[in-house]
């Protein structure tokens, strides 16, 4: 574990954790800090569902029209989002439908909101004099190496044995997503079926980009309550690794664990990295 | 043959001495058994290391004063960082983290359902994931992804635990 200094915040319902290096000057990390962690309260503000007057909430039921964004003050912002939610309802087949939420379906943008305001709160911090960081939201974490070789090491956790994790991913830059049911239970719904998706208990997906990790793992977590879903995800999932590079890990209600073929590559630490030990 | 049979009782008592005389030096382990069985239910002190009471198991004499324990250090945090009992679809689960001079030494689950899922889990793990695995819980990690936890639900998550570390 690199020696690290850290600040969290609550938002989004969630806890939001940043690290860099403790050589980071305090002032040029509290700066980043700031920025990182106002850009996602503003976010919440514009995209929860559960303020009424949230621009969200009034597109939910119709008090503002799609049309009506061009006039918004955060109108390219929610253009930005509908349209990420767009393609990964057709990346994922119809798996992944914000448009068609729960029971009953209804608008929420929530599964691609987090990832995709973490991702831009991450190129923030960086922007304000941090190069080298880590910001993890809840479980979902976009992190940056500057020019430092040493990887970051992101444990993934193991939904059958809390507080253990179930492997150690090596990253430089990229991003982890995780979907699952330990912490909320059953909380995805597959639009298709209008069932809760528990036929994987957990879907970790890793890659360059946090907006669409997230997005693939909560699809892929959707997607699996199909009766012939585990093998129909795992497909889908190989695909997109073979596509976009994108490598996935998942386990099932058991416990049995599966992964894409270039998963292990990330399991140990690239040659030119110092052993953390040696770094003390 | 009574000559035979009273020699047999005889050493039959020797044998009986001999075990009695090691069951009164392996007597020491006691304390820290009982140090162990009191952990679930109670919060333990930072620091505490019942480890190192058990060591007069293994020698003959009380360990030495210079015995290695994770003491505090002065430049990052270190003990033991016990979460509160919490209700998971898998039964109870209470867990405690273990860092020493900032470091992530150790993950104890103190409460943990018998059978059922958590049981059923190992014989399944793919053997590199499951070595990874176990490396991990003495492995230096600096974030953890996962489920995304409630506000309420990071106070028991790993994650708080490093940042705890770095406070």
């Amino acid at each position: 574990m690199t020696a690290v200094r850290t600040a969290t915040d609550h938002v989004m319902g969630t806890v939001v954790s940043l690290a860099a290096p403790d050589t980071t000057d305090p002032a040029h990390f509290q700066d980043a800090a700031t920025a990182a962690f106002t850009h996602l309260h503003h976010v919440d503000q514009v995209f929860s569902p559960y303020l009424p007057d949230s621009p969200i909430s009034r597109i939910r039921d119709g008090r503002l029209s799609l049309a009506g964004l061009v006039h918004h003050p955060d109108g390219p912002q929610i253009r930005e989002v509908l349209d990420l939610c767009e393609r990964l309802k057709q990346g994922s087949g119809g798996a992944f439908d914000a448009w068609a939420v729960g029971d009953p379906p209804r608008f929420d943008p929530c599964g691609a909101v987090k990832g995709w305001a973490t991702e831009h709160a991450s190129a923030l911090a960086a922007a304000h004099g941090l190069p080298r960081h880590i910001l993890n939201a809840g479980g979902d974490i976009r992190l940056h190496s500057g020019n430092d070789p040493a990887p970051w090491r992101v444990g993934i956790t193991d939904p059958h044995h809390p507080g253990s994790v179930l492997t150690v991913l090596h990253l430089r830059d990229g991003a982890v997503a995780t979907s699952g049911t330990a912490e909320r239970g059953a909380h995805v719904f597959d639009p298709r079926t209008a069932r809760p998706a528990t036929a994987l208990a957990q879907v970790t997906v890793t890659g360059p980009d946090l907006t669409l990790a997230d997005g693939y793992a909560t699809a892929a977590l959707a997607m699996a309550t199909d009766p012939r879903g585990r093998a129909a995800t795992h497909a889908w999932l190989a695909a997109l690794a073979a596509r976009a590079g994108y490598q996935a890990l998942t386990i099932d209600p058991f416990g049995a664990t599966w992964h894409t073929t270039g998963l292990p590559d990330l399991l140990t630490a690239p040659a030119t990295a110092m052993p953390s030990s040696a770094r003390g | 043959m009574r000559k035979t049979t009273m020699a047999l009782l005889s050493t039959s008592a020797g044998l009986a001495l001999l075990i009695g005389a090691k069951a009164e030096s392996a007597g020491a382990p006691k304390p820290a058994l009982a140090v162990t069985s009191h952990l679930p239910g109670a919060p333990s002190p930072a620091g505490d290391n019942p480890t190192n009471s058990a060591a007069p198991a293994t020698g003959e004499s009380p360990p030495p004063a210079t015995t290695p324990s994770p003491g505090p250090t002065t430049a990052t945090a270190g003990g033991r960082f016990t979460g509160s009992v919490v209700d998971t679809p898998y039964g109870p689960v209470q867990v405690q983290a273990v860092l020493s001079a900032g470091r992530l030494t150790d993950v104890t689950v103190l409460q943990q359902t018998r059978g059922g899922h958590s049981s059923q889990i190992d014989s399944y793990a793919l053997p590199q994931l499951k070595s990874e695995a176990l490396k991990a819980q003495s492995a230096n990690i600096d974030a953890v992804s996962g489920a995304t936890y409630t506000s309420d639900g990071y106070a028991q998550s790993l994650q708080a635990a490093l940042d705890a570390a770095h406070r």
